[in-house]
């Protein structure tokens, strides 16, 4: 039954020419060089050290792997991450 | 940019968060709807930035679930009210200072005349004390256009006036009046302005009474204004006619004279001058309305014979005058100096010709000079007279006054 709504949505996206993100609440991470990141449509922290972030999605999680990892902002959709980052990672 | 301005107005407060599963808490204040930032672990805490209206929240929510929140800084504008009753006496200062700052300087302090010849300008200034524009005056307390208004109705002399607000200084521009000069309409004479000899008379209107080499003085007639009819050689005239009476009209033309002008200046062969020796005392007084204090230098002035100059600043308050002096005395000494017969000639021409210049009220040809001594050699004054010789129109309007003797 959820298969079948993501599929009907993605059709729909595609067709429609909407961009995916909006149609189907999928997560977008926009990273400026090493140090920022920027990520919409999350779900909550699961977990967060100095060395590594875990972000709660819609469909899984995200790993963000580094040193001295900032939050610098942190919204009801929205977050600002800085500090070096080295590795992201999409885990179900 | 903006966000964080809001903030600052809002004020910020920093705190510290401790205890297991920090994550619990952002998310809750995440689901809240409390905005946190600045999140940075150390250790087994946690810092971050709320604003202080989400701060009472955030602390509910620190406490139901078990967690030590502490507040480790506060800025922003409502924190810095504690400051400023700390220290209001500075504040206080510091407006009382702008305010006078803003109130002194909307009066005014200072007036500046400018573009009167002929009309004083005291007069100007009072008429406009009296609409209300004087030293002291409120800024506010007048309108520029009505007051210069009042004024051109006033001064019946001036055409224009402009007040220049600069600051707490007025300008006053005025433009006088330009009346036409008196131009004789009625009937005239043309007489003579200066002694001299008639060179040259060409008669434009009226009846001349000169002819050229006649010696004139000042005030002679040179063209009459009254004109006797002349029969002429030329008409034939009736043995019966009446003669015709003599009229009156406005006398035009121009006679040129040789004119003189004579300058006299004089020198002593033996003259004693005053020159600076070149020595010299400083002095620098304190002046106050009680008494005057020497900061510097000797009481006593010591040379017989000296001259002073006096610089510095003075204030006038309502005490008296206070202010300080910088006096420099310079001694002289006499010194007498012996001109030879060439110097005193020299000398004494330069003053002749001066004395020329100034009445003849133009610049003198120095070739057209005859000068001569009038001194004998054995005087102690030698004395020149310089004279000069020059060409110029000399007639004069002047109006014939009809009605005395019934001409």
């Amino acid at each position: 039954m959820e298969k079948r709504r993501e599929f009907f949505n993605r059709a729909m996206a595609d067709f429609l020419e909407i961009p995916r993100d909006l149609v189907l609440d999928l997560p977008k991470v926009t990273i400026i060089g090493t140090t920022e990141l920027y990520l919409e449509n999350h779900r909550g922290i699961i977990e967060y050290s100095l060395e590594r972030l875990r972000v709660n999605l819609s469909r899984g999680f995200l790993e963000i792997q580094g040193q001295n990892l900032e939050i610098r902002a942190l919204l009801t959709d929205e977050m600002s991450v800085s500090g070096e980052i080295r590795s992201i990672k999409y885990l179900d | 940019m903006a966000r964080r301005f809001l903030d600052q107005l809002g004020g910020i407060i920093t705190v510290n968060l401790r205890g297991s599963k920090l994550e619990k808490v952002m998310n809750l204040a995440l689901s809240r709807g409390i905005f946190i930032w600045d999140i940075k672990k150390s250790d087994e805490t946690v810092n971050f930035k709320v604003r202080s209206s989400g701060y009472e929240a955030l602390k509910e929510i620190a406490d139901e679930n078990g967690f030590i929140l502490e507040v480790t800084g506060k800025e922003g504008l409502p924190f810095f009210k504690k400051i400023a009753q700390r220290r209001l006496g500075f504040i206080v200062g510091g407006l009382i200072f702008v305010t006078a700052l803003y109130l002194m300087s909307s009066f005014i302090w200072l007036i500046e005349l400018s573009g009167n010849k002929n009309v004083k300008s005291n007069s100007i200034i009072s008429t406009a004390a009296r609409h209300g524009v004087y030293k002291g005056a409120a800024k506010w307390s007048f309108s520029r256009s009505e007051v210069e208004e009042a004024i051109l109705r006033d001064i019946s002399e001036l055409t224009y006036v402009k007040l220049d607000i600069q600051g707490v200084k007025l300008n006053i521009q005025v433009v006088e009046k330009v009346f036409p000069g008196e131009e004789i309409n009625g009937p005239c004479h043309m007489v003579a302005s200066k002694d001299g000899v008639v060179e040259e008379i060409l008669v434009l209107d009226g009846q001349a009474s000169v002819k050229e080499g006649d010696v004139i003085a000042k005030g002679d007639i040179l063209i009459s204004g009254i004109v006797f009819p002349q029969k002429s050689p030329y008409v034939e005239q009736k043995e019966d006619a009446e003669e015709e009476a003599p009229y009156l009209l406005r006398a035009r033309g121009k006679v040129k004279a040789r004119v003189w002008y004579e300058g006299y200046g004089e020198c002593k062969i033996l003259t004693e001058k005053t020159v600076l020796s070149g020595r010299e005392i400083n002095k620098v007084l304190l002046e106050t309305p009680w008494k005057e204090f020497i900061l510097k230098g000797r009481r006593e002035s010591g040379f017989p014979l000296s001259q002073q100059k006096v610089t510095g600043k003075k204030i006038k308050t309502p005490l008296g005058n206070f202010g300080i002096r910088r006096l420099v005395i310079e001694e002289q000494i006499k010194e007498s100096i012996r001109y030879s017969e060439s110097e005193a000639i020299e000398i004494a021409r330069e003053k002749a010709l001066e004395h020329l210049e100034a009445r003849s009220g133009k610049a003198v040809d120095k070739k057209a000079l005859k000068t001569e001594i009038l001194s004998l050699p054995s005087d102690p004054v030698l004395r020149i007279k310089a004279s000069m010789e020059t060409i110029e129109d000399i007639a004069v309007a002047r109006a014939i006054k009809t009605g005395e003797n019934g001409n």
